[in-house]
């Protein structure tokens, strides 16, 4: 199975199950948590189905394309349902079975996991769910986020989907792993990778990412007083990712992350709230029968 | 009559510690329900799986005990008038026990006889008691961590989503949160497909097994052996889990199958920590081990489920370790590029804490501390060099790529790469020592550069964090002080060094530059011996001879350890009795002497002069033995003043008119005080026995 017809397949599952199909966020983001199709959605009492590929970027994580199992941005897909429905391990189960993936056939588990995601003041308890000893997905039941308690809880399902591919397609190096029958995920990714690893660890300008953060970080909170939530919570994911920028860079100590994670935090706190305000001035238009 | 009972909670995966708790909680809690309840009944089994925690209780009565309560009432008296008749006081007493006023006893108490309501309260049948007992045990259940799911506020470590509750072979009412409880259990999660139904409590076991999952953990056990067994049959290998990974792998599976893997010779090459830690920690596996010890190039994995489509699951368990095997082999080069003293240098950007500065400062620190400590505790040359060498490259491998990715390697790959290099054995061991002991019941340091080192570290942790006010509050001990402190303690007596602990406490203290370190060194030092103080009394030491060594515990806490061993042990022997009724009437009474000086002239009875004698013969033998540690000897000196002493009581009065004699005797009182003071500080002890 090609790669982007492994994504298509979990889309075709998915929407086959309520969910709506929506595309990846245009601001960068670390994961699809951040998307806000999952961190505002999962808040509030409104139910929610949605599937969507989320390229995520990690700078650290680059590794100028010479390691053949890291990478500066991987790809996820991502699936929320509000309320966890009872039997969704077994449908998550099934939906490996649309990649051609057997559980019967293979070591299928679910290993514990505790998530946490510390600049979303998020965190949820589930698994690594590991398919002969590789992660393929993380599977979380959201207990709170922006630091506010989720109810009902959400499951969150995050598919890697290069190990994925690489293991359906019996191949030990990303780059080899076929896109389609003509081109590899080297073809189509190396030189991002290069050129992200270059930026990330060697040029990224610090002096202006600091600023930028800073700025990102002002905008929001002036954005948040004019009620704004999403313009807002945009600024919260720059802020995000120009941290991860410093941070590969080296140039934050142990003591100044736990700042700069603290300082995000506080701002998608805010921006939970504003939303969680918002939509309950709305009426929560998405509780249909009403409550 | 007497049913099984049975109870399952099925859940979804739970994490190996919540199965682990889940197990010991529900045996303590269904045998406090149940005792509760009055219901008798024979053994409990506990059986679980990542998927279900259950309890098989056997004969479980069908009904309560009857219990009968007698309630005191108004004295006889005025119960019953001159005629026998019972008084408005007795009826109303009747009346509010539910008695008939006929049937009340009267019985002899302690101030007279008085009338007794007897009131007895029919058990109720098992069966109706049962639902509530089960879902109050649900509820009495805690874990580390617990969760909520879909629209319930009920909390516990992971979703429950079925229960099965029969008492006998009727099904218990029982909803909990939507789930209701029924004879269904399920099977194994992918080579089961149908329910497993339970007829009754006992078939429990084989039902399950033949729905492809084993419920005991013991026969899980057995299967994982004899799968290991039959895997490495004929091939010359040993599997040698770490028994933290053997009892995780137990319940992490329902039905364990044991697969050999393998991975290239080449990777033989990384340290072999390196390939364990990539094998068990990251991915559960078994490591196997040629006959000589060697690491063999081969894994074992317990995986969950089917014997027949075992190839697919070995290649991709051979792959995933590969991957590892091959990060781990790049760092490896990466870092063998780089030396020592660049790593030393990349330290001065990794900071310890913001107000203390960073590592490389610290490894500074440690430098010059290691080198006090040799000093202090007379250990030579040769120790301080090579503790001080292995202090300046302590906290090099945080900077490796190896213990950025394998983080629990951290003081391993220290000490590899320390070898690799051509640093001193010793050296290099006391890299990987400086953290031990990890937990409490970790082993020690074994080398001396290693016990130095780790003194070392945690004399700088506790003097930094007490200077910079990062002092553990409540529960909060995000610098782990509490551990360091007792640490400190473990590795002095393991190492029987002798060392003033308070001086080097003063000494790190004084290495930050804060502006009294002296005053920091004491809040430290107090905090070390409240620490030390539980410690020993958890060990089994009386609290009270605790105390009388604690004073000493600072300036050497290895002495103060022997001494209260050999008081301990007097105790114990019934010994201590006499040395400290002795001490006592000495203490007693000289505490009120000012001037302690004996005019040898002056003392005219002949228990005096004994008793003098005595106290001056004994004084150089007890420094000499407290000197060469013999603190059994030392406290044995002490032990044979105490018929002179006694005698000197018998024959003499003390507070005699004559003053001049009377101070002298109580200066001779003091000074064999003061001897018992000179061991131990004996006023703290409440009592010989």
């Amino acid at each position: 199975m090609f790669f982007q017809d492994m994504i298509m397949a979990l889309q075709s599952y998915w929407t086959g199950r309520g969910c709506i199909l929506t595309q990846p966020h245009d601001v960068e983001v670390g994961a699809g948590t951040f998307n806000p199709s999952t961190f505002l959605k999962a808040l509030g009492p409104e139910p929610w189905k949605v599937a969507y590929v989320e390229p995520s970027r990690r700078p650290a994580d680059g590794r100028y394309a010479e390691n053949p199992n890291r990478l500066h941005q991987h790809t996820q897909f991502q699936v929320i349902i509000k309320p966890s429905p009872d039997d969704i391990q077994d449908v998550y189960l099934d939906s490996l079975a649309a990649l051609g993936i057997n559980p019967g056939l293979h070591d299928v588990r679910f290993v514990e996991d505790d998530w946490e995601s510390p600049t979303l003041g998020a965190w949820g308890l589930g698994w690594e769910v590991w398919l002969d000893g590789m992660e393929i997905t993380q599977f979380t039941y959201f207990q709170q986020v922006g630091s506010i308690d989720c109810r009902p809880v959400s499951v969150e399902l995050t598919y890697g989907m290069e190990r994925l591919a690489m293991y359906v397609q019996e191949v030990d190096n990303v780059f080899d792993v076929k896109w389609n029958n003509d081109l590899t995920y080297g073809d189509v990714q190396r030189r991002a990778e290069v050129e992200w690893s270059v930026y990330s660890f060697e040029l990224a300008d610090t002096g202006l990412v600091f600023k930028l953060f800073d700025i990102n970080e002002a905008d929001a909170g002036r954005l948040l007083e004019k009620d704004l939530v999403l313009p807002a919570y945009d600024c919260v994911l720059r802020c995000s990712h120009l941290f991860n920028i410093l941070d590969a860079r080296g140039v934050i100590s142990v003591t100044e992350r736990t700042g700069f994670i603290g300082r995000v935090r506080e701002l998608a706190r805010a921006v939970a709230s504003a939303y969680v305000k918002q939509r309950s001035e709305m009426g929560f238009p998405l509780l249909k029968e009403g409550v | 009559m007497a049913e099984d009972l049975l109870f399952e909670i099925g859940t979804e995966e739970l994490p190996w510690g919540a199965v682990q708790d889940g197990r010991k909680q529900l045996r303590e809690n269904m045998a406090a329900a149940l005792e509760r309840e009055r219901l008798d009944h024979e053994e409990i089994s506990i059986f679980s799986t990542p998927r279900r925690l259950t309890a098989l209780v056997k004969g479980l009565a069908g009904r309560q005990k009857d219990i009968e309560s007698q309630v005191r009432g108004p004295s006889r008296e005025k119960a019953y008038d001159g005629e026998g008749k019972p008084s408005a006081a007795a009826i109303g007493f009747a009346r509010s026990k539910g008695v008939p006023v006929e049937e009340l006893q009267i019985w002899e108490a302690e101030k007279g006889e008085f009338v007794f309501a007897v009131i007895r309260e029919q058990g109720k049948d098992t069966f109706r008691i049962l639902p509530e007992m089960l879902a109050e045990l649900i509820r009495s259940f805690s874990f580390k961590k617990t969760m909520r799911w879909g629209e319930g506020e009920f909390r516990f470590a992971r979703p429950i989503r079925w229960m099965v509750a029969l008492y006998g072979e009727k099904v218990i009412p029982l909803v909990l949160e939507g789930v209701e409880a029924g004879p269904a259990s399920r099977g194994h999660r992918y080579l089961c497909k149908k329910e497993v139904v339970i007829g009754k409590p006992s078939d429990y076991l084989e039902a399950l097994r033949e729905g492809c999952v084993l419920a005991d953990e013991m026969e899980r056990r057995r299967a994982v052996k004899e799968g290991v067994e039959e895997a490495v049959y004929g091939k010359s290998l040993k599997a040698v889990p770490s028994p933290d990974t053997l009892d995780e792998v137990m319940d992490l599976v329902e039905y364990p199958h044991v697969v050999m893997g393998y991975f290239d010779e080449k990777y033989l090459d990384l340290p072999h920590e390196v390939l364990e830690t990539a094998m068990q920690e990251h991915q559960r596996y078994f490591p196997l081990e040629r006959e000589g010890g060697e690491p063999a190039p081969a894994f074992l994995v317990v995986h969950n489920g089917d014997t027949t489509q075992v190839d697919a699951i070995r290649i991709g368990n051979e792959r995933v370790l590969r991957a590892r095997l091959e990060d781990a082999s790049f760092f490896f080069k990466e870092d063998r590029c780089i030396s020592q003293e660049q790593r030393l240098e990349r330290l001065k950007s990794v900071v310890w804490q913001a107000q203390l500065g960073n590592m490389y400062e610290k490894s500074l620190r440690l430098e010059d501390l290691s080198g006090e400590i040799s000093r202090l505790a007379h250990l030579g040359p040769l120790v301080s060099e090579k503790a001080q060498r292995a202090a300046i490259l302590s906290k090099t491998d945080l900077v490796t790529a190896m213990v950025i990715e394998f983080t629990s390697l951290q003081g391993v790959i220290g000490r590899i790469y320390a070898s690799l290099e051509g640093e001193d054995p010793e050296t290099a061991m006391a890299l990987e020592e400086q953290y031990r002991p990890r937990i409490a019941g970790d082993s020690l340091p074994q080398t001396l550069p290693g016990a130095v080192l780790s003194l070392a570290d945690k004399a700088d942790n506790l003097a930094g964090c007490f200077g910079a006010d990062l002092i553990p509050t409540g529960s909060e001990d995000p610098y782990a002080l509490r551990r360091q402190a007792q640490a400190i303690m473990a590795i002095l007596v393991n190492s029987g060094m002798h060392l003033d602990f308070q001086a080097i406490l003063e000494h790190a203290a004084g290495k930050f530059g804060f502006p009294d370190p002296a005053a920091i060194a004491r809040e430290a030092g107090d905090f070390c011996l409240q620490r030390w103080r539980q410690s020993l009394i958890s060990e089994g030491f009386s609290y009270d001879l605790v105390a009388a060594v604690l004073p000493l515990a600072l300036r050497d806490p290895a002495d103060a350890r022997g001494r209260l061993e050999a008081m301990q042990h007097a105790r114990n022997e019934g010994l201590l009795q006499k040395a400290y009724t002795g001490f006592e009437r000495c203490w007693n009474l000289s505490r009120k002497a000012g001037n302690h000086k004996i005019d040898e002239s002056l003392l005219v009875e002949e228990a005096e002069k004994e008793l003098y004698s005595r106290l001056v013969w004994s004084q150089e033998p007890l420094r000499e033995y407290l000197d060469n540690d013999e603190y059994q000897a030392a406290l044995e000196v002490l032990l044979a003043l105490a018929p002179h002493i006694d005698r000197f009581f018998e024959e003499i009065f003390v507070m005699g008119d004559e003053l001049q004699l009377r101070d002298n005797r109580l200066a001779l009182l003091a000074n064999v005080a003061g001897l018992f003071l000179e061991f131990a500080d004996f006023s703290q002890v409440v009592t010989g026995e």
